[in-house]
């Protein structure tokens, strides 16, 4: 329909991005809601996420291919978690990933499905967020057994849960998986449903 | 007592950097029950005995049942009831902005704040859309029990990627056309004018802000002594 | 007025005097539009939104805001007037619309002809010179338009000039001054209102137009076989949101009939059809097919309903594929039988989201039957159609009614309910009050509170 005005975002794009910003925000809310409740899923919580989004992702890019759109995307995201009282450096890492997405997807002037499913496992990876406590809590977890008189450490629960310094890294690779599988799905759905329907 | 949202936001900020930096459960205490405080004098009562009830039961499984396990068991414990007791205060505030603020006086808040004017309406589509998301939600739910075709966690967990399918087309495609519609809605009526927008809502910082900042300035203030001292 | 069949071009000529094209819809565009001395193509559309106000067909999704008083202003806001003028002109369009019960309130709350108001209110408080309405009645009942007309009628009286596209032509009748015909994307004639009058009822039918007045709409829709399939609907009672919305509702179908369920928004007509086709919980009181209690569940399986929005209820990539879902072993030879009598089938690998909106109820109409059931409940399915459209929804219907099934039809038609259903039920206040039949049909305009 829209020939004109290629590359600025106009107020039509701006509430689309308006919408599927919030409904982005919701399936990663709802979703990683649900795997947080339990302490065995509570790690795999952005594998999970980037598994449902990437639909949505997919969908947002090829219906709003402008520069600017998925840096508001991280921008909502991020405002929603926000005043929800998500804690907040997840907040910023939708921030700075949605610019980083953004450029990646300009790059491919938003029609490489290379660089788009690059730019959304760059995106996936912004619910790690969530985890940058874990990296102060160890320490605080041993204050708090000295102050009770116990001198065993964090050290200990960590090694005998069996996890070392190779977690983080793993969870990153996780999340890109999925990620790749959920852009995948999502590039599966828009050329099955939403090209067919005509609504990109 | 009625903040003004920019406040609101500014208290919020505040806890959630501070909380995670605090390693003093008696600051802790303080600034849960500022946000408990704040949300009762709004009248929010049933939230409140919630808020408390859930942050002094974790409270309590740190100080009283981590030490009971051996180290392991009670190391996930902890990290799993203070992860989420130290977002409690961050929750309660959250609630407090939702449940105090108009949808309006919130975009005239961040209309204040001279935020670009894209992301103002973007902002704007995304909370209005909130309520009609719901609506759509339910219809297609009702939907797809006719067909016999489940949208629990069952049937998520069962055919993730057909659940998936069968609630996204309805949805996605449905947003679409909601979206042209909002959109040419609000173009004939000039949202697209050169001209800054005004704003029939009235935002504006009052004694009980200054109050409000202040008291949380303190708190900072005071979790850094504390932090120093290390005091419990 | 703007007449004519579903797309014979009214609402484009809308878009074109609002400016929607060529700013919002492009393509090819020849020939000249002045607005008020102004060339929409040379005109921004921001400037043209001074003079033109548009009043647009779904009431859900043609506001801006969560809460009616923003809402009312938004135009103005976005013209940059000063607050005290906002004020000061929100007073005013409540005094003068009388919205005061509606003022400071969610919109998300109203029903669909308070919000068709609020937007009504929304444009009309920017002072706009033209005014331009795209089927605004389509889904509002009676009393929202007759209010709707009221509306319209001070406008006039204002002096404004008022472009309306229409279907439903009976709450106009003593508004309109002119009234254009148009066919295939022409103009065919423009005429005073009093040649429009007096044209011959015959001829109406034969340019595919709607009654110009309900009462002498033409009576069908005698019941003729009645099977013994029964459904009996006994002491329903539904508790939603701290408020009876349904109070004890009764009543008895038969297979083969074809029942309008009707009533002013907030009676419980929806609540009533979800409550029978097992959608709705906590519901006291039995839903009995031939006889046997159905559970909540086997009341799933047995009815089915066709929404509104029929985009939500279709799920997959194609024709075909929507009518084997969920179905073990599909004998696809009798599917084609099925989507041949929906005329569907030279549509078989199309996605169902591509179709038009008639074609996507017969899809629902067609899976329901493949779905083996029973019991169907129809949801405003003529909202926003033209007679020919409407009548074809009427020959479904009654092809379903010929097979003996039960047709419950939530509708505010009144000249479909007159012409095609064999009966109505009157909801008000949770109960069923009336059951009309034959002549006494009539008597739905009346409780309805339309005047005509």
């Amino acid at each position: 329909m829209n020939k004109a005005n290629v590359n600025k975002l106009e107020t039509r794009d701006f509430i689309s991005v308006g919408i599927f910003s919030l409904i982005y925000a919701v399936v990663a809310f709802v979703v990683g809601g649900i795997a947080q409740m339990t302490p065995v899923t509570f790690p795999f919580m952005p594998m999970i996420v980037a598994l449902f989004t990437g639909t949505v992702f997919m969908l947002y890019v090829a219906r709003i291919p402008k520069k600017g759109a998925l840096t508001i995307l991280g921008v909502i995201a991020a405002i929603l978690l926000f005043v929800t009282g998500m804690f907040w450096m997840m907040s910023v890492f939708f921030l700075i990933f949605g610019i980083i997405a953004d450029f990646i997807c300009a790059s491919g002037d938003f029609r490489s499905f290379r660089k788009n499913l690059t730019a959304y496992c760059v995106m996936a990876l912004a619910p790690m967020g969530a985890y940058i406590p874990m990296a102060v809590m160890p320490e605080q977890f041993d204050a708090f057994m000295k102050n009770k008189g116990d001198f065993a450490s964090f050290e200990g629960v960590i090694h005998s849960i069996g996890g070392t310094w190779w977690i983080l890294p793993a969870m990153v690779i996780g999340t890109v998986v999925c990620a790749i599988i959920g852009g995948l799905i999502g590039r599966k759905l828009l050329k099955k449903h939403f090209e067919k329907a005509g609504i990109v | 007592m009625k903040l003004d949202p920019r406040t609101k936001l500014f208290i919020l900020a505040i806890t959630s950097v501070s909380i995670f930096l605090n390693r003093s459960i008696t600051v802790e205490c303080i600034f849960a029950g500022t946000g408990l405080l704040l949300l009762a004098l709004s009248g929010h009562l049933k939230k409140t005995i919630k808020y408390t009830v859930f942050f002094l039961a974790l409270l309590l499984i740190q100080l009283y049942v981590v030490p009971l396990f051996p180290v392991t068991v009670g190391g996930i414990v902890y990290m799993f009831a203070v992860y989420i007791r130290k977002l409690l205060p961050c929750f309660m505030l959250g609630s407090f902005l939702i449940a105090t603020t108009s949808v309006s006086k919130f975009l005239a808040a961040i209309t204040k704040m001279r935020l670009p004017k894209g992301l103002t309406i973007a902002l704007a589509v995304t909370l209005r859309y909130f309520p009609t998301m719901g609506e759509e939600w339910s219809s297609i739910r009702d939907a797809m029990a006719l067909r016999g075709i489940s949208a629990s966690p069952v049937g998520l967990l069962m055919h993730p990627v057909q659940t998936m399918e069968h609630v996204y087309v309805p949805m996605l495609v449905s947003a679409s056309k909601i979206s042209d519609e909002i959109t040419q809605a609000a173009i004939t009526r000039g949202i697209e004018h050169a001209n800054e927008r005004t704003c029939m809502e009235n935002v504006a910082f009052s004694v009980w802000d200054l109050l409000v900042i202040l008291l949380y300035i303190a708190l900072v203030a005071g979790m850094i002594y504390a932090n120093r001292k290390g005091v419990f | 007025m703007l007449s004519g069949a579903s797309g014979c071009g009214k609402t484009t000529i809308t878009r074109l005097v609002n400016g929607l094209i060529p700013h919002f819809y492009h393509g090819k565009l020849s020939g000249r539009i002045l607005v008020n001395g102004m060339d929409t193509q040379k005109t921004e559309i921001a400037v043209l939104s001074n003079t033109v106000g548009t009043v647009f067909q779904n009431p859900r999704t043609q506001f801006f805001n969560t809460d009616t008083d923003s809402e009312i202003v938004f135009g103005l806001e976005n013209r940059g007037v000063s607050r005290e003028e906002l004020l000061r002109r929100l007073s005013e369009i409540t005094e003068e619309l009388d919205l005061h019960s509606l003022r400071s309130r969610s919109i998300f709350e109203l029903s669909g002809g308070e919000k068709q108001k609020i937007a009504f209110s929304s444009v009309y408080a920017a002072e706009p010179d033209i005014l331009v309405f795209d089927e605004p009645s389509s889904n509002l009942d009676m009393k929202s338009i007759g209010e709707l007309s009221q509306l319209i009628r001070n406008a006039k009286n204002a002096g404004k000039t008022i472009l309306i596209a229409e279907h439903r032509f009976w709450y106009l009748m003593d508004i309109v001054d002119r009234v254009v015909y148009m066919k295939g994307g022409e103009i065919v004639s423009d005429m005073p209102i009093s040649a429009f009058l007096t044209l011959p009822e015959s001829d109406m039918g034969k340019m595919g137009l709607r009654v110009r007045n309900l009462s002498l709409s033409e009576q069908g829709g005698m019941r003729e076989n009645i099977s013994e399939n029964h459904l009996s609907v006994e002491d329903i009672h539904v508790r939603l949101g701290g408020r009876d919305v349904l109070k004890g509702a009764s009543f008895l179908a038969g297979g083969g009939e074809i029942i309008a369920i009707a009533g002013l928004n907030g009676a419980g007509k929806t609540t009533l059809a979800r409550a029978i086709c097992g959608l709705q919980k906590n519901i006291k009181g039995n839903v009995f097919w031939n006889g046997h209690c159905l559970s909540r569940r086997m009341r799933r399986g047995k009815a089915y309903m066709v929404m509104q929005d029929v985009g939500h209820q279709l799920f997959t990539e194609s024709v075909l594929s929507e009518c084997t879902l969920g179905i073990k072993n599909p004998d696809i030879g009798e599917i084609e039988k099925i989507l041949n009598k929906v005329d569907l089938l030279e549509y078989k690998e199309r996605h169902p989201l591509s179709l038009s909106g008639g074609q996507m109820q017969r899809l629902s109409v067609a899976v329901s039957e493949i779905c083996g059931k029973e019991l169907l409940v129809f949801d405003e399915p003529t909202s926003g159609l033209d007679l020919k459209s409407m009548e074809e929804v009427g020959e479904i219907a009654r092809m379903l009614a010929g097979q003996d099934k039960v047709i419950l039809i939530i509708t505010h038609d009144i000249e479909f309910m007159k012409k095609i259903c064999t009966r109505i039920l009157f909801i008000r206040d949770g109960k069923i009050e009336r059951n009309l039949e034959g002549e006494a049909k009539e008597e739905i305009i009346d409780l309805l509170g339309g005047k005509n």
